[in-house]
């Protein structure tokens, strides 16, 4: 006979029991070694600094401990971290207005500060930035979730919108990509 | 997607990222194989997204620190939130706060006589919360929609305060600090049954109290822990503070965010 996991267990009896914290922990440190580094880049597109972002990822953790010690999660776990971070990220932008970094000035500083590249890889690469800069902010928040391998459904529950909404707007933003990366660089 | 139609750009997209269905997928790849001009644009698309992707990934990843440290911090902060946790937490550092609560909320019901049914027994219904910060309060959702009190705990609520055949939707079966507020939840001091709608002070205006706590926590006007001892202490008094009137707002009463409690038909 094979072996059941815990989990297993756990949805064959159905039980609410939660489960030891140590798992949870466990869990929780696993889906950090997963996450970070795909939320400290999702956080530094929202204009959010690695080190501010590494507070943010903190506590959207600490929050999810929480969560999962407390309640049966009602839907994807990548999905809630990274709505939750991004509540977080925008708490503390709204805290501190003055001292917040946009997005648009992140690029101008990137830009200006990446010597080494090649200048036609450079000039394709600003323009890249300089199109995701100038999405509607929907349409950004897709593509940098994307980008970080979350799926629609995952993206859609992250930003609270439908699904058909996700892909539509992915189309849209790849169709002004391709158009900055493709002929213009001809 | 016909059969013999080209491919949208969104089903070239939804292919590359694995977002098709099956039979979908099946059909979009046949039309593939023999079409040069649907395959170019595939092609072209995906070369779009590896250059996104690599822009986005070279220009931050030789910034990202190592995470081992802060992959430590997380696990001490994860133990240090485990000895305060709400199971834990009550024997220890917040029994005195409790006591109080309870001593406070007794000495304010004996002063009304007759009891107001719209009001929990302080005694049985002191009020419990959980550690919350306020971000982590404001990040989480606003409504607590969905959330259902198990059969169980409305039973024993039920039995606590002896009612003893209560009608369906006579009640809802309410958390005295309601969750969004960092209010505990599957805590037996925490929740009572409040009536409906027949009450003047029935549960849908204490819902609108609720948010409207929940706004001026978040906003910054108030602070976290003085919204949940004035709803715990007294949440009439509360609310008639917070709306500047001594009578429900009639809109309120019309509110509709919480369901009664339905019976006990899954026993």
């Amino acid at each position: 006979m094979s072996e059941i996991s815990w989990p297993a267990i756990e949805r064959l009896i159905g039980a609410r029991a939660p489960e030891p914290a140590t798992a949870v922990q466990n869990e929780v440190a696993r889906l950090f070694a997963e996450y970070r580094a795909p939320l400290l880049r999702y956080l530094h597109s929202l204009g959010v600094t690695l080190p501010e972002g590494e507070d943010v990822v903190q506590e959207a953790f600490l929050a999810l401990y929480c969560h999962l010690l407390r309640d049966r999660p009602s839907q994807s776990l990548p999905a809630w971290i990274f709505r939750v971070a991004r509540n977080l990220a925008t708490d503390r932008m709204r805290d501190s207005a003055r001292d917040a970094v946009t997005p648009e000035a992140l690029v101008v500083a990137d830009t200006a500060a990446s010597p080494e590249e090649q200048a036609a890889g450079e000039s394709e690469g600003r323009r890249i930035r300089a199109v995701a800069a100038a999405l509607p902010e929907i349409d950004r928040q897709c593509l940098y979730l994307r980008a970080e391998g979350l799926r629609y459904r995952e993206i859609a529950e992250a930003l609270g919108i439908s699904l058909g909404s996700v892909a539509l707007s992915l189309e849209r933003s790849f169709a002004k990509l391709a158009r900055a990366t493709g002929k213009a660089a001809l | 997607m016909r059969h013999d139609s080209h491919l949208s750009q969104a089903d070239l997209m939804m292919g590359i990222d694995g977002e098709l269905s099956r039979s979908q997928q099946a059909e979009a790849d046949r039309h593939l194989a023999q079409c040069e001009a649907c395959s170019a644009r595939r092609t072209e698309l995906e070369e779009t997204i590896r250059k996104f992707t690599a822009e986005h990934r070279s220009r931050l990843d030789p910034l990202i620190p190592p995470g081992a440290g802060s992959a430590a911090l997380l696990r001490a902060r994860m133990s240090q939130a485990r000895a305060v946790h709400p199971q834990f937490r009550l024997a220890r550092s917040l029994a005195p706060a409790a006591l109080l609560f309870a001593v406070a909320a007794l000495v304010l019901t004996s002063r009304m006589q007759p009891a107001n049914p719209s009001l929990p027994n302080a005694g049985l219904t002191p009020g419990a919360t959980r550690v919350v910060s306020r971000e982590a309060a404001c990040s989480l959702p606003a409504a607590d929609e969905g959330r259902t009190v198990p059969a169980a705990l409305a039973r024993q609520v039920f039995a606590r305060y002896q009612i003893a055949h209560p009608r369906p939707k006579e009640y809802e079966i309410d958390y005295l600090v309601s969750p969004a507020l960092g209010g505990a939840e599957d805590d037996i001091r925490n929740v009572w049954p409040l009536p409906y709608r027949d009450a003047e002070w029935n549960s849908r205006v204490k819902d609108a109290l609720e948010d409207h706590l929940r706004t001026l926590v978040c906003g910054g006007q108030i602070d976290l822990a003085a919204a949940q001892q004035e709803i715990a202490a007294d949440w009439i008094a509360a609310y008639q503070k917070y709306f500047r009137t001594s009578r429900p707002i009639a809109a309120h009463a019309l509110f509709v965010k919480d369901s009664p409690w339905e019976g006990l038909s899954d026993q």
